[in-house]
């Protein structure tokens, strides 16, 4: 936990500047990702404390509220985190601090705690103050029984903003009330205590949630399908095969997220809405359809055929929209929430033959520059898409494994390179990875090795990569071994043709462990042999 | 490994110095040449700003929607400007030039608004730039005239896209990174349209962000094929490949800045807690020295045209500004104190 951050346009770096990578940002981890924050001189004393439970307590007894409850309803929007909203959907309101107070609930909290807005916006305690301040006000108004924590669920319902039914229910039940009943804690870096909640066991007086089997999602199984009205056909051709995919955050919780994205007032949608711990993902519009998720919506057959040559470039047409309960302002993103969103983004990309890297899964806020910034600068880039390519494993083919000369390049887990006696480094063009190694033919045993693991027993087919040259040895041996170290094939290669390439030596039976391919330097002498990469597949 | 142990004694700046060490003095800001474009928050919007080393800033846009420091062209008279708003619900992006000499009004824009464009770079002769555009496809390099309703000539036809292109020194060539395998690859394209593209880097990780360095001989580039982002010096041939750091990576590596005699390389590494920390690293090779502490979050060097100072984006005094400090890391300088981020610096000579 640590001080929250307004994040710059994010975006907005990469799409200037030339010393920029493809996301805003990024960076975080991801890198490009990152333009600097500007902590507004106003919120200094925002800073959070290193201890919020005193000041939940504070707030709770001041304007008699469960403590409890406050912490719940905190968590549940923010992960206990002092968050500034921003506008992601037209004609919802931002919301802000530990609370993820918005629109009148802000204004209201605010005066009734007797602070301005803006303390409440971006000062922890002020924020806290007035969210409780305004829990007890609609608490007044619906007469709540206040040492009924189970009575005060009307009450939290309505201040999450959420109208569907459906959508308070799970809010009330799922996300405010199981925090109560399960109880959390978050700690400081240096494992000191930031919140705590202890469980208490407490069944919300307030409509559950409807028991019907949910469907699953008609492109992801593992989503509830909760279909919007939101979404039209893509356009034909080109411009309407989806080729990327956009990430979002909700600027508010997963319960209000799919809600307003239902709702055929807001006239927004996306296709998915992946929840804060990563549990559930909804699916709300096919990703054959287009959905409504970015800002750039422009279609010239409803306007007069003016400016048609807008068309076929909205965004909307060619890409496929996962939002995030969360905030762009967060400090971090909980781990089971990158995972199932990094498997819903393996699964579009594999159905879409959506290319799986920083240019094609990208923020919202690098296509919407001038107005959004999500996911925000601590969306972490580099995780997240590697997390995709490894549930798709890795790049290509699944089970693919490649073995580099240089081991830096190496995935340690399946993949090493060894050499044996004096080889020396080589760095023409044409290499796979960095660089490559070569050594004089001559008759010793000193051969490089590149292994690699299998979990099982698997046949597999092998190929090699070297730098072709008029020095090299037409017969270079390439001797594949099983993980027992008995030989399971081997074959002469020409190295001076087919350079830049993979080349197949051949299909071998491999046995569960490290196994391993050599390129052996003993034959014909007056030659060199060229240990670059092999690819098992 | 460098960050971990400290620096052992190799830091420059603050590291190197407990106390903060002395500011640049008025004498020797004077003495610096040319003059840094920046972006700027103070009005509540996205406008360029520029300002000298001794602090005398002007404005140089205007205009409601946000614009973004480009590169200046090569005579320095003019600077490229990318605006980027939203109308009507339509998103757009629009690359200007913005003559220094003139006013607001004087800006040129060269193509109609559209979702994308941007990332920019000048021929040496200002005769054309290349720039990403989704005019014709979903992402290609184009070049483009420097004047109104220009006609792109596109470079690239990949289905999968091709960005941020670069022009090489001498206008012969242009490097990008192209999609096309499945993964982001950087290529090196003719600058007559002419001929296969040569490709530069074969990994199955993503390698982006090509940049030529000043005598065209090195090309820097971003990749995560050790499973951390990192930047990497090429040869233009393909050659050479090597990690830019060495043995001392300190944490995920990005905006590197050739200098301007081509010698050394400025580059952030992230730390944690979203703090940053810069470094210079020699081409020749060697441990990279560390110029900031670490203690804040310092991104975005840019070197000044005689190599005598480095302009960068800090947070240090709660506010988002630009610093100055020598190439070691010692005098480091707060230019900028208006409230509202400062950022995005560009430093060239002016005429």
């Amino acid at each position: 936990m640590s001080i929250f951050r307004n994040p710059l346009a994010a975006a907005a770096a990469a799409l200037v500047l030339s010393a920029c990578g493809p996301q805003a940002q990024q960076n975080p981890e991801a890198p490009p990702a990152e333009t600097p924050s500007q902590p507004s001189p106003d919120t200094a004393g925002s800073a959070l404390p290193r201890e919020l439970d005193p000041l939940f307590a504070q707030a709770a007894q001041e304007f008699n509220v469960p403590a409890e409850l406050l912490k719940a309803v905190s968590y549940a929007e923010t992960r206990w985190q002092m968050i500034r909203g921003e506008a992601e959907f037209p004609g919802q309101k931002p919301a802000f601090g530990l609370m993820a107070l918005r629109g009148e609930d802000l204004e209201q909290g605010a005066a009734l705690a007797g602070v301005t807005v803006e303390a409440a916006s971006t000062d922890a305690l002020s924020n806290l103050r007035a969210g409780a301040a305004r829990l007890s006000q609609l608490a007044t108004d619906v007469n709540v029984e206040r040492g009924d924590l189970a009575a005060w669920a009307p009450v939290v319902a309505r201040l999450s903003g959420i109208t569907n039914p459906e959508a308070q229910a799970e809010h009330v039940h799922r996300g405010v009330y199981a925090v109560i009943n399960q109880g959390a804690v978050a700690l400081n870096q240096d494992g000191s205590v930031f919140a705590s909640l202890e469980p208490v066991k407490v069944e919300a007086k307030f409509e559950r949630p409807q028991v019907r089997a949910m469907a699953a999602g008609p492109d992801y199984a593992a989503a509830v399908w909760r279909p919007s009205p939101n979404y039209n056909a893509r356009p034909s051709g080109s411009t309407g095969d989806p080729s990327m995919i956009i990430i979002h955050t909700c600027e508010g919780s997963y319960s209000s997220c799919w809600s307003w994205l239902t709702n055929s007032a807001s006239g927004v949608s996306a296709h998915y809405v992946v929840n804060e711990s990563g549990s559930e993902v909804s699916q709300l519009v096919r990703e054959a359809s287009r959905g409504w998720h970015i800002g750039a919506t422009y279609d010239c057959s409803l306007n007069a055929s003016k400016e048609c040559w807008l068309n076929g470039v909205s965004a909307n047409h060619f890409t496929i929209g996962i939002e995030h309960g969360g905030y762009a302002s967060q400090t971090s993103f909980p781990t089971g929430q990158i995972d199932a969103s990094a498997k819903l983004s393996c699964d579009i990309a594999r159905d879409n033959a959506i290319v799986k890297d920083s240019y094609h899964i990208v923020a919202h806020g690098r296509l919407q520059p001038a107005t959004r910034t999500d996911p925000g600068p601590n969306w972490p880039w580099s995780t997240y898409i590697s997390k995709i390519n490894s549930y798709c494993g890795t790049t290509t083919p699944s089970g693919e494994i490649i073995v580099d000369s240089n081991s830096a390049n190496n995935d340690a887990s399946k993949a090493r390179f060894e050499l044996t006696g004096t080889w020396t480094d080589g760095y023409s063009a044409g290499y796979y990875g960095s660089g490559y190694y070569y050594a004089a033919t001559e008759a010793v045993s000193a051969p490089a090795t590149f292994w690699f693991y299998l979990p099982t027993a698997q046949t597999r087919t092998v190929d090699a990569w070297w730098v072709a040259g008029t020095n090299r040895s037409t017969t270079a041996p390439f001797i594949a071994y099983n993980a027992a170290g008995s030989e399971v094939g081997r074959v002469s290669m020409n190295q001076q043709i087919n350079g830049g390439k993979w080349v197949q030596l051949g299909t071998y039976s491999f046995s569960a462990g490290w196994n391993k391919v050599q390129l052996s330097r003993w034959t014909t002498p007056g030659s060199v042999v060229m240990a670059d990469a092999v690819r098992v597949r | 490994m460098l960050g971990a142990m400290g620096c052992q004694g190799r830091c420059g700046g603050a590291a190197a110095v407990p106390a903060a060490p002395g500011a640049l003095s008025e004498a020797e800001r004077r003495a610096l040449p040319g003059t840094i474009v920046f972006l700027s928050e103070r009005a509540g919007q996205k406008d360029v700003w520029r300002v000298t080393p001794a602090g005398e800033e002007t404005q140089v846009t205007s205009a409601p929607e946000d614009e973004y420091p480009g590169p200046p062209s090569p005579d320095g008279r003019t600077l490229l400007v990318i605006a980027s708003g939203e109308a009507d619900g339509r998103v757009f992006q629009q690359l200007r030039l913005q003559p220094l000499a003139g006013g607001p009004q004087s800006q040129v824009a060269l193509h109609p608004p559209r979702p994308r464009a941007r990332n920019a770079s000048w021929a040496p002769d200002g005769t054309w730039l290349a720039a990403e555009s989704d005019a014709q496809g979903f992402s290609d390099v184009v070049r483009v005239r420097p004047q109104a309703n220009a006609v792109d000539a596109q470079l690239t036809n990949v289905k999968a896209g091709c960005f941020e292109p670069a022009v090489s020194p001498d206008g012969t060539e242009v490097a990008c990174v192209c999609s096309g395998e499945g993964d982001p690859e950087v290529y090196v394209f003719r600058a007559d349209g002419t001929g296969e593209p040569r490709r530069i880097t074969t990994f199955y990780l993503e390698d982006r962000t090509p940049q030529w360095s000043p005598d065209g001989k090195w090309l820097a580039f971003v990749s995560n094929r050790e499973r951390k982002e990192r930047v990497y010096l090429v040869r233009p041939d393909g050659s050479d490949l090597r990690a830019l750091s060495g043995g001392g990576f300190a944490g995920d590596e990005r905006e590197a800045a050739f200098s301007p005699d081509g010698r050394r390389v400025a580059y952030v590494a992230r730390l944690e807690d979203g703090k940053s920390r810069i470094w210079v690293a020699d081409v020749a090779g060697g441990a990279p020295v560390a110029l900031t502490d670490g203690q804040h979050r310092d991104d975005m060097p840019a070197w000044s045209p005689d190599g005598k100072a480095l302009v960068f984006v800090s947070e240090r005094d709660g506010d988002t500004d630009l610093y100055l400090m020598r190439p070691d890391g010692t005098g480091q300088t707060r230019l900028t104190t208006a409230k509202g981020a400062d950022w995005l610096p560009r430093w060239f000579t002016p005429r």
